[in-house]
């Protein structure tokens, strides 16, 4: 099964929650809305770059903005190796969930 | 919205300039949309400031080109490997050629670059060389490199000291030494008989010194065998070099103890106090043994000051010269003497025209020559280099082409070009070391500087050697990776030669050529002017008769009457003097006047000569007529009568019988100055070497030298073996203790120019090379030029231009090129040649003629190699030429 670290997880789950608006600076006000802790955009792009790499989410160009001074956006979207990791993921993590005695 | 406000532009180049392209575009929108919302959010300012935080948190490895196009990047940089060899071994000849035509050029620049280290590093070896100072006293119109000891020749320990010792008191001043060299101007001048257990030598380089720790603390010697303490605890000790040691006690010298054992010199007896090593050969002194004993043999010492900080020198001297009666009593009332002065120990070697001193000091024309040489060479070598990459890579433009075809960007094929070139040039670099390593011998010999070869072996002289090659690879590929890699993808497909057919236009290829054009001329021009120079010096005339004749020295007039006596037996030997021999080197001036006048000449040297030099050197004068009968007679040489008689406002034959006064301002016997009847006037001849001559000479000249130091001996021999075996058969007869060595006047005054002689030979080296190179480089230019022209010479020929036609049309744009040249390099020559040049007492004028000269051979050499290379294009049939398209 693939390591994933706690804030490539993270990311990944976010990705698949904003669908088809997740790029570096959507992904980055996501993670801090979510988890109210601050993230660089550089460090998103390390994260990015390093789940594409692992094959869990592919990426493509997007549309242009005016807020973007009219450059484009990667848009991050997940690849199936990415949704059966999460559900891989979660599916563990129920496991162990469902060990704990005293908690349901 | 009129949202006008941009991020910093600063942060967004920076960016731009780090990030890799294919990832700027998501970047900078992330952050500029980053931007866009803070700014609403929290002003602009702060916007901002976060903008730069964010851009500077990117510069990290994962947004560089290498490391996120990993994956192509090591196989791309294998290719341009691959690619670079094949086509380098695809013209193996013209490769090997310019290989060894970049390591002889790089060769040239790297034994330049040492020369000028190694000279420009004088003395800098000597810890906290710059603190150290020397003592030089000025008197008369001279500047004196060594303090003379308080009591001179009444030379006492105490008397030699008593400077020293005086100078010790300053509060500034750390350590005061001083010496003397056995061959220096003010030293003895002697050969000593060395004898150490069975051996036996002859040595004269010895260092004298009664300062022995504090010469230790100043010129830290270092000890192999013995400590300083031990060494100079006590006198008679000697302490040798290294090679000394070797020579005396054999190359297992150190398996012995060397220390305690006793040598002989002359007739004392001296303890060996330890072994040193050699000084390094750009020291301004040199000795293969300090000599340490109670007294310095001379009037004098070379005096050398340490101040606790160099800013302080200025008030040592100054205090010095306000209280320096208390060391030299009544010399402030000395109007002759003009005070002390300090020179820095690292400025000893540029410092030019001071009395007496230990080496020649370096001439600054040849350091100027030398570097410009270097330059030259090394510009050269670059133009050459850009001409080859740009010729190359016209015939590989469909390589590249392909290369653009699958997706190679600008930055790609730039990388390819510059990757090549220096790939070139890094291939000559052990061939460049292995040229510098065996030439260095021959080149240390040849400028006499004492390089230790086994620097070369140092890891900074391969950095630099690295650095010069890697730096000209980077610089040839610089345009061609401009040019081909901006080429439209069409263009480079099609193999369009456009923007070089246009040559004699202003572009850039036209302007490299004519700055090589320009630099060969120059050089030409300086070597033309030096050969010349050396020509004119050797063959000027000297004014008295150098043919035949021998010298030697000898101790006193009275051996020197008994051989004289001998000698006039020997058939062969016309005539026999002393006193006087040509080629000297400056010494003290003397003051002089004419008896009535007020004016008084500071430049009179004063020659003590016995008529008999005359004879020898041919030299006539009315004067020596009744010489025998009159026992002595006083002349001047026609330089000095000029000056005298204008003084005078007499004639120059009127001085005859006229009353000179020399060093008017002492007085000798109640009278000021002592008086001399001028009997007669000699014409000028060349006493000294020609970098001081035409000097006021003031000659007395004797029937019968009562001091005698040298014997110059004229003869007319078929064998001059024999004559010489004759002489020193005299000699031994007469002299039991000193050596028999004899010189032939004419290589005794060949030698005083070997040095302007081998730096002529060596600028005419240099040239040759960048010569060699320049027409490499040509050679190469115009076969591309020529050939890319082929079409326009097809059509030319279809429309009735005849061969020599074609030739002109070739040749002009070149001749336009070399005119333009000439005229720039003509001041440029003038200058450099002048610098030279006025370090020589008579020397040529550099006339534009030898620049028009050199442009005229450069232009030769030009034509020659621009024909040989077109005539083929111009033979050739248009219908080959014209036929593809």
């Amino acid at each position: 099964m693939m390591q994933l670290g706690y804030l490539e997880e993270t990311v990944l789950l976010l990705i698949m929650v904003m669908g088809e608006d997740a790029y570096g600076f959507s992904v980055s006000e996501a993670y801090k809305e979510h988890t109210g802790k601050k993230i660089s955009i550089s460090a998103i792009h390390t994260v990015l770059s390093r789940l594409e790499k692992k094959g869990l989410i592919r990426s493509q160009m997007g549309g242009a903005s005016e807020e973007r001074g009219g450059r484009r956006k990667r848009i991050f979207t997940p690849t199936d190796d990415g949704k059966s990791v999460v559900v891989e993921l979660k599916r563990s993590r129920q496991q162990l969930w469902q060990k704990i005695p005293g908690l349901t | 919205m009129s949202q006008k406000l941009q991020p910093p532009k600063i942060a967004s180049r920076f960016l731009q300039w780090f990030c890799a392209e294919e990832l700027l575009e998501e970047i900078e929108g992330d952050l500029h949309e980053a931007f866009y919302f803070r700014s609403r959010k929290y002003g602009h300012l702060r916007a901002k400031w976060l903008y730069f935080t964010d851009v500077i948190r990117f510069f990290k490895p994962y947004s560089f080109e290498k490391y996120s196009r990993s994956k192509q990047y090591i196989p791309m940089v294998k290719n341009y490997f691959k690619i670079a060899v094949r086509n380098l071994l695809k013209r193996k000849g013209l490769t090997a050629l310019n290989m060894v035509g970049l390591s002889v050029g790089i060769a040239s620049v790297l034994m330049v670059s040492i020369y000028l280290f190694h000279e420009l590093n004088y003395d800098k070896h000597v810890p906290e060389s710059e603190k150290v100072f020397r003592m030089v006293n000025q008197y008369r119109d001279q500047t004196y490199t060594c303090m003379a000891f308080f009591d001179y020749y009444g030379t006492t320990a105490d008397g030699q000291l008593k400077l020293i010792d005086f100078l010790k008191n300053y509060p500034e001043v750390e350590q005061v030494s001083h010496f003397v060299l056995n061959n220096s101007p003010i030293g003895p001048n002697d050969q000593y008989y060395v004898t150490a257990g069975d051996k036996k030598f002859v040595l004269d380089d010895f260092l004298f010194t009664n300062t022995g720790l504090p010469f230790q603390e100043i010129f830290p010697q270092q000890f192999i065998q013995g400590s300083p303490e031990n060494a100079f605890a006590d006198f008679q000790k000697i302490i040798l070099t290294k090679p000394l040691a070797v020579r005396l006690y054999g190359g297992l010298w150190e398996k012995e103890q060397v220390i305690g054992k006793s040598i002989q010199i002359s007739d004392e007896t001296f303890i060996v106090g330890g072994v040193v090593e050699e000084m390094p050969g750009n020291s301004h002194f040199q000795f293969s043994a300090i000599v340490y004993q109670a007294t310095i043999p001379s009037w004098g010492a070379y005096t050398y000051l340490k101040v606790q900080n160099p800013d302080q020198i200025g008030q040592v001297v100054d205090r010095f010269n306000a209280e320096v009666d208390l060391m030299y009593p009544g010399r402030s009332e000395d109007p002759l003497q003009k005070g002390v002065k300090a020179v820095a120990l690292t400025d000893i070697h540029f410092t030019d025209g001071m009395l007496y001193e230990l080496k020649p000091t370096a001439n600054q024309a040849y350091l100027l020559t030398f570097g410009i040489v270097g330059i030259i060479i090394l510009l050269i070598i670059w133009t050459n280099y850009t001409n080859l990459a740009i010729a190359t890579y016209a015939n590989r433009q469909k390589e590249l082409g392909l290369r653009k075809t699958l997706g190679a960007r600008t930055k790609d094929i730039s990388n390819q070009v510059m990757t090549e070139a220096v790939l070139i040039t890094l291939l000559s670099m052990p061939v460049s070391w292995l040229i510098v390593y065996s030439a260095m011998p021959a080149f240390n010999e040849l400028l006499n500087i004492g390089f230790d070869r086994t620097d070369l072996f140092h890891p900074v002289a391969f950095l630099y050697l690295l650095l010069i090659l890697i730096v000209t690879g980077l610089i040839s590929g610089i345009y061609p990776s401009v040019v081909y890699s901006r080429k439209s993808l069409v263009g480079l497909l099609e193999g369009k030669l456009n923007n070089v057919r246009n040559a004699g236009k202003l572009n850039f290829r036209n302007a490299l050529l004519t700055s090589q054009f320009f630099m060969l001329i120059v050089l030409v021009s300086i070597t033309l002017i030096i050969q010349q120079q050396m020509n004119y010096v050797q063959s000027k005339e000297m004014g008295f008769e150098k043919e035949g004749v021998v010298f030697f020295e000898i101790n006193g007039a009275e051996k020197y009457n008994l051989l004289e006596q001998q000698l006039k037996q020997i058939p062969e030997i016309e005539s026999v003097g002393n006193g006087m021999i040509p080629g000297q080197d400056m010494y003290n001036q003397l003051t002089y006047k004419m008896k009535g006048t007020d004016i008084t000449f500071a430049d009179g040297t004063f020659i003590y000569a016995s008529k008999g030099a005359f004879d020898v050197l041919e030299i006539q004068s009315d004067a020596f007529r009744d010489i025998e009968s009159k026992k002595t007679v006083f002349v001047v040489n026609r330089t000095a009568a000029k000056k005298l008689a204008t003084a005078k406002g007499i004639s120059e034959n009127e001085l005859v019988g006229q009353t000179l006064i020399a060093e008017p301002e002492y007085e000798f016997e109640g009278e000021m100055g002592y008086e001399k009847v001028i009997g007669g006037i000699v014409e000028d001849f060349d006493y000294f070497n020609l970098k001081h001559n035409s000097q006021p000479l003031l000659i007395d000249v004797f029937h019968e030298s009562a001091y005698v130091y040298d014997v110059l001996i004229k003869a007319k021999t078929d064998n001059w073996v024999q004559t010489i075996a004759d002489i020193e058969k005299a000699y031994l007869s007469i002299e039991k203790k000193r050596p028999f060595d004899i010189t032939f006047l004419d290589n005794h005054l060949h030698q005083i120019y070997q040095k302007e002689k081998n730096a002529g030979i060596l600028t005419a080296g240099l040239t040759g090379v960048s010569m060699g190179l320049a027409i490499m480089g040509l050679i190469g230019i115009v076969g591309f030029i020529t050939f890319s022209r082929q079409k326009e010479i097809g059509v030319r020929k279809v429309f009735g231009a005849s061969i020599k036609d074609i030739l002109f049309i070739l040749n002009k744009d070149y001749l336009i090129m070399m005119v333009i040249a000439t005229v720039i390099a003509a001041p440029a020559v003038i200058f450099l040649a002048n610098k030279w040049l006025d370090s020589f007492a008579y020397h040529i004028d550099p006339g534009l003629k030898t620049i028009g000269v050199a442009g005229l051979l450069t232009l030769a050499i030009v034509m020659m190699v621009v024909i040989s290379q077109s005539v083929r294009s111009a033979r050739s049939n248009p219908a080959d030429t014209l036929r593809s398209e």
